[in-house]
């Protein structure tokens, strides 16, 4: 049986109180096991980035269990908790946060260091470095690594310390497609090579062929998959709905208005662009 | 070699580092010049009364020092002094006065037959500190020689260096004191009081021109015995009303107090504004860098790095500021110092104590400086690295 990484069960987040009380999960239960890529999507506010924090051992749940490795994380005294997230979990931001005024590779190597591996955090940054192909970029503050190079680093840097599971917020957020796909690829590879758990939460539809399994979480819940729709000019998924085109006999589905207005402008654009993501 | 994040965050932005290390060098300058004038001030003041070839110092009865309280004595209680102590009594002169230096028209002064003098009330004056001393023995005369003779005979006066540089006088010029012409006959070191400079008169010269025949400000006594001076001390004044009497060091002590107690409050107050000048530049570049990088500290936190590491972070890129403008600040306080000697002949004088209260202050400055930045990152909520 392959075993279970992280286990969230029954996680409940209620943010305030009172009448700005707001309830972000409604109990989720979600397990991710060793090697699997799990790819979690949802409409914005639909509570994605609270669960992958609470998942992290960033974010208390209001209930609910977090078990890591089957030790329970939540609950846990923060120092302890921060060296679980420092050697156990590996983090991979949208907007990248490399430190700006440290090198690709002190990226990386100042995260082994604070993990106690003074002796060979540099050795170990140049090797997880050369192997996300950034050989030639070691020396490179973020400022001069194009969007891909740095997201490259900041999963070189949550590697470093070997993690059981990489957690990613929109990694491909701020990418194109092909370097988004790129970045997917890499963590794919990370997950089926050596053994890593990845839970991934996304708005991109075009990254869901990478997952192994793909949830969607709207309203604080798990809701089923089967009806959600890509919409061709933003590429976001979501569920069927008012905004809707039919062309050549075919059904398009569009997040707003602006977006289908769009599509109506010039459809053939968008046709090709989605046949050609896909 | 281990990353750095501090000196990484500190380099990055030079400009604002810059900015930093030259708050601090500039507060180090102000302490560290007001603490070496501060003590050379009191140094003159020690030294001064420590070259007295005598063991003891007799004032009038509730006389301290010889800057602040004005001590009279008559003339014939140095017989008593010198009988009941066993040892030799030499009189001592001191009234700060105006010395003429100059005629009106800007010429030298001239001593003539004929010559009005004390009339030429335009003149160009200098404050000076007067001492009388008895020429014989040299106790309580200058120091140091620079050049001259160091017993000046009738109206004959040996004046300070920075006297005679600042009044272009050099020796056969002369003054006029009290109506009367001296002549410079030498030049003396380390006696330029800022306010005033010490000048130096044959005693029976000093009282004759003061108007105090009969009558000496202090008398110094020379022990055969010094192991004796707590005893005699407290014989003389047992034995003779009027009198308050000090062993040597004491009253060297008590003068370097009585400057002490008039200086320090003001030398308090520019020091802690100067503290507070280099803390405030400190603290507010590092917090603005804090802020700055706030998300990034967000980052650090929420990957696993601890908030002591981070306070670490933070605290060692205000203590370099504050090494570096320790450093820069004690060669700017030297350079100032050479300046101001040559240039305005004010006196500094920097010792090891200086030095080590300077780097104290520049520490506890790195501490003040962090402790809001700190604050700051120990409230950010690493989630916040999820909110874009």
């Amino acid at each position: 049986m392959t075993e279970t990484i992280l286990d969230l069960h029954g996680i409940v987040k209620v943010f305030g109180e009172g009448r700005t009380q707001v309830r972000a999960l409604s109990g989720v239960d979600l397990e991710v096991k060793k090697g699997e890529v799990v790819l979690i999507m949802g409409p914005s506010g639909s509570g994605k980035t609270t669960l992958l924090s609470i998942g992290g051992g960033i974010l208390k749940p209001t209930d609910g269990k977090v078990l890591l490795k089957g030790r329970q994380i939540n609950g846990m005294d923060e120092e302890l908790l921060t060296k679980i997230r420092l050697s156990e979990i590996g983090f991979i931001f949208q907007q990248f946060l490399l430190l700006s005024a440290l090198t690709a590779k002190e990226n990386v190597q100042v995260v082994a260091e604070f993990a106690g591996d003074i002796d060979s955090a540099a050795v170990k940054s140049e090797e997880i470095l050369t192997r996300l192909g950034l050989e030639g970029r070691m020396n490179d503050v973020p400022a001069n690594l194009s969007g891909g190079e740095k997201q490259r680093v900041a999963i070189a840097r949550a590697l470093v310390n070997d993690p059981d599971i990489l957690l990613a917020d929109e990694p491909t957020a701020n990418l194109d497609s092909k370097v988004g796909h790129e970045v997917m690829e890499i963590l794919r590879e990370i997950a089926k090579k050596r053994g890593k758990s990845v839970l991934v939460v996304s708005h991109d539809n075009r990254i869901r062929d990478i997952a192994d399994r793909i949830l969607w979480l709207e309203d604080g819940k798990f809701k089923e998959i089967g009806k959600m729709e890509t919409d061709p000019v933003c590429g976001m998924s979501i569920e069927r709905g008012a905004n809707r085109v039919v062309r050549e006999r075919k059904e398009y589905f569009f997040c707003s208005e602006g977006c289908m207005n769009e599509f109506r402008k010039e459809p053939g654009k968008f046709i090709l662009t989605n046949k050609l993501n896909n | 070699m281990v990353v750095s994040i501090a000196r990484k965050n500190l380099f990055a932005e030079k400009t604002r580092f810059f900015v930093s290390v030259g708050g601090v060098a500039f507060s180090i300058l102000l302490i560290v010049f007001l603490l070496g004038v501060y003590n050379a001030f009191q140094r003159l003041f020690i030294d001064y009364v420590e070259s007295f070839a005598a063991d003891l110092v007799v004032a009038q009865e509730g006389v301290t020092d010889m800057s602040h309280t004005f001590s009279l004595l008559d003339i014939n209680k140095m017989s008593q002094i010198e009988t009941i102590s066993g040892g030799s009594v030499y009189g001592l002169v001191n009234r700060t006065t105006n010395a003429r230096v100059r005629e009106e028209d800007g010429s030298k002064i001239i001593n003539f037959p004929g010559r009005k003098k004390g009339e030429n009330k335009k003149a160009k004056k200098a404050t000076i500190n007067l001492m009388g001393f008895e020429k014989e023995s040299g106790v309580g005369g200058p120091p140091i020689m620079l050049s001259g003779s160091k017993t000046p005979g009738k109206r004959e006066i040996i004046v300070d260096r920075v006297f005679s540089k600042q009044n272009e006088l050099t020796l056969g010029d002369s003054v006029e004191l009290f109506d009367e012409v001296f002549t410079i006959t030498g030049i003396t070191d380390k006696n330029n009081m800022m306010l005033y400079t010490r000048a130096f008169v044959d005693l029976d010269e000093a009282q004759e021109v003061l108007r105090q025949k009969g009558q000496v400000n202090f008398i110094l006594v020379s022990l055969p015995d010094p192991s004796r001076a707590s005893e005699v001390v407290e014989k003389l004044e047992s034995n003779i009303a009027g009198i308050t009497v000090y062993k040597k060091s004491d009253f060297a002590k008590s003068n370097a107090k009585a400057l002490m107690d008039t200086f320090v409050p003001i030398i308090l107050v520019i020091t802690v504004i100067g503290f507070a000048t280099g803390a405030v530049v400190v603290g507010l570049t590092i917090y603005t860098a804090t802020m700055e990088k706030i998300k990034e500290y967000g980052v650090l936190k929420a990957i696993g790095s601890t908030n002591r590491r981070l306070f670490f972070v933070v605290f060692e890129q205000a203590l370099w500021s504050s090494l570096l403008g320790y450093i820069l600040g004690i060669f700017l306080a030297w350079l100032v110092s050479k300046l101001v000697v040559d240039v305005i002949n004010m006196v500094v004088e920097f010792n090891l104590a200086t030095y080590i209260l300077a780097l104290g202050a520049s520490i506890l400055m790195s501490f003040v400086a962090t402790y809001i930045p700190i604050m700051k990152i120990a409230k950010t909520d690493p989630a916040m690295v999820f909110r874009s």
